[in-house]
């Protein structure tokens, strides 16, 4: 564990897993997604990472700026910066490995910001996208809904109190359970919008749906379906079990792991 | 109601909430606000049926009355799907 300076020189926290026995030069760096969802997935994601170590592919894991344990506040946080960020972990990460082959993992938000990285990033050999985010506007559209939400389950009507959107134009600033969401994040994340499914990775790209549904949700049918036409290698599976980035009591989820690996084995 | 619909909505609760919670089976008459959904949950169980669906509600289209039960949250879907 250590840190590392990312965007706006901001000191970034790094946990690297090395491998026992790197069996090629390939190694993965992982991006975490978006609020919450990190601290529920984080022990499964710490867990799966061990498990791509022992196999031979070292990890790095990262807080983005802004989020966990790096530098940084969320609400002046961006997209862009955190473009910079993971760019950052990736040139750390082959410099304390030497590894040459890389791929890039993200869950969720960070899925996202392994599709915009591909295009910046040299050596990139794959992309692992587990259950990717590839809207930030409806992304982030979706986590400040908790409020509406909270008035659904209050049975109040959404126009007896000021919604997010008017505390946001007057103040600048709104906390949606605890985060600071600032107008200058979301005019980041709008921006953004659905630049990320736009684009057609030029190196292979693993999509992960999981869920408790028998098959992969539409969208990621058809966003398999575009990459498929626009000459991307793209392999699209489904693991049937609980979304743990939705839960804080799931501390076991091996599908998902054992499905990357043998995806990434078949490649090395 | 179509019972397809149906099926697909209680899977995606299931998704939502977790296994564990959800009474097997679940009917349709149900009642989830405060008893299975909590605020995460309605927040997650609207994005998982968008992201299922492949559609994105108007927040002007999300009120209390559809979230009752799974006939309702069926209805929303099925008019949502007809638009």
């Amino acid at each position: 564990m250590f840190f590392f300076p990312g965007s706006g020189n901001r000191a970034l926290l790094g946990f690297l897993h090395y491998s026992g026995s790197p069996s090629s030069k390939a190694g993965i760096v992982y991006c975490h997604p978006f609020a919450e969802e990190k601290n529920m997935s984080h022990s499964i994601t710490v867990k799966t990472a061990r498990i791509f170590a022992e196999a031979g592919f070292p990890v790095f894991r990262f807080d983005l700026s802004g989020c966990g344990d790096s530098e940084g506040d969320l609400q002046f946080s961006s997209i862009e910066d955190w473009q910079k960020d993971f760019n950052s972990a990736i040139k750390v990460f082959q410099k304390e490995t030497g590894a040459s082959n890389i791929f890039l993992w993200g869950l969720r938000l960070g899925a996202g910001l392994c599709l915009l990285q591909e295009q910046f990033a040299d050596d990139i050999a794959g992309l692992i996208l587990w259950q990717p985010v590839l809207n930030f506007s409806v992304h982030l559209k979706q986590f400040m809904r908790r409020v509406i939400s909270s008035q659904i389950l209050e049975r109040k009507e959404s126009d007896t109190e000021p919604s997010v959107e008017d505390e946001l134009q007057c103040n600048g600033l709104t906390h949606i359970i605890g985060y600071p969401i600032s107008k200058h994040l979301c005019d980041s994340f709008n921006h953004m919008a659905n630049k990320s499914e736009k684009i057609a990775p030029a190196v292979s790209v693993f999509i992960l749906s999981i869920s408790l549904m028998d098959q992969s949700a539409f969208a990621l049918k058809q966003y398999a379906e575009s990459l498929k036409k626009a000459g991307t290698p793209v392999v699209l599976q489904h693991v049937k079990a609980e979304p743990f980035w939705d839960r804080y009591w799931q501390w076991e989820c091996k599908g998902p792991a054992h499905a990357t690996l043998q995806w990434l084995q078949g490649l090395i | 109601m179509n019972n397809a619909l149906l099926t697909e909505i209680k899977t995606i609760i299931t998704n939502t909430v977790g296994s564990n919670v959800v009474p097997n089976p679940l009917s349709n008459d149900y009642p989830l606000l405060g008893n299975l959904l909590d605020s995460l949950a309605v927040t997650n169980l609207i994005v998982g049926i968008e992201e299922h669906f492949g559609f994105i509600f108007n927040d002007s289209e999300l009120y209390a009355e559809a979230f009752e039960n799974v006939l309702t949250l069926a209805e929303l879907v099925s008019k949502k799907i007809e638009a």
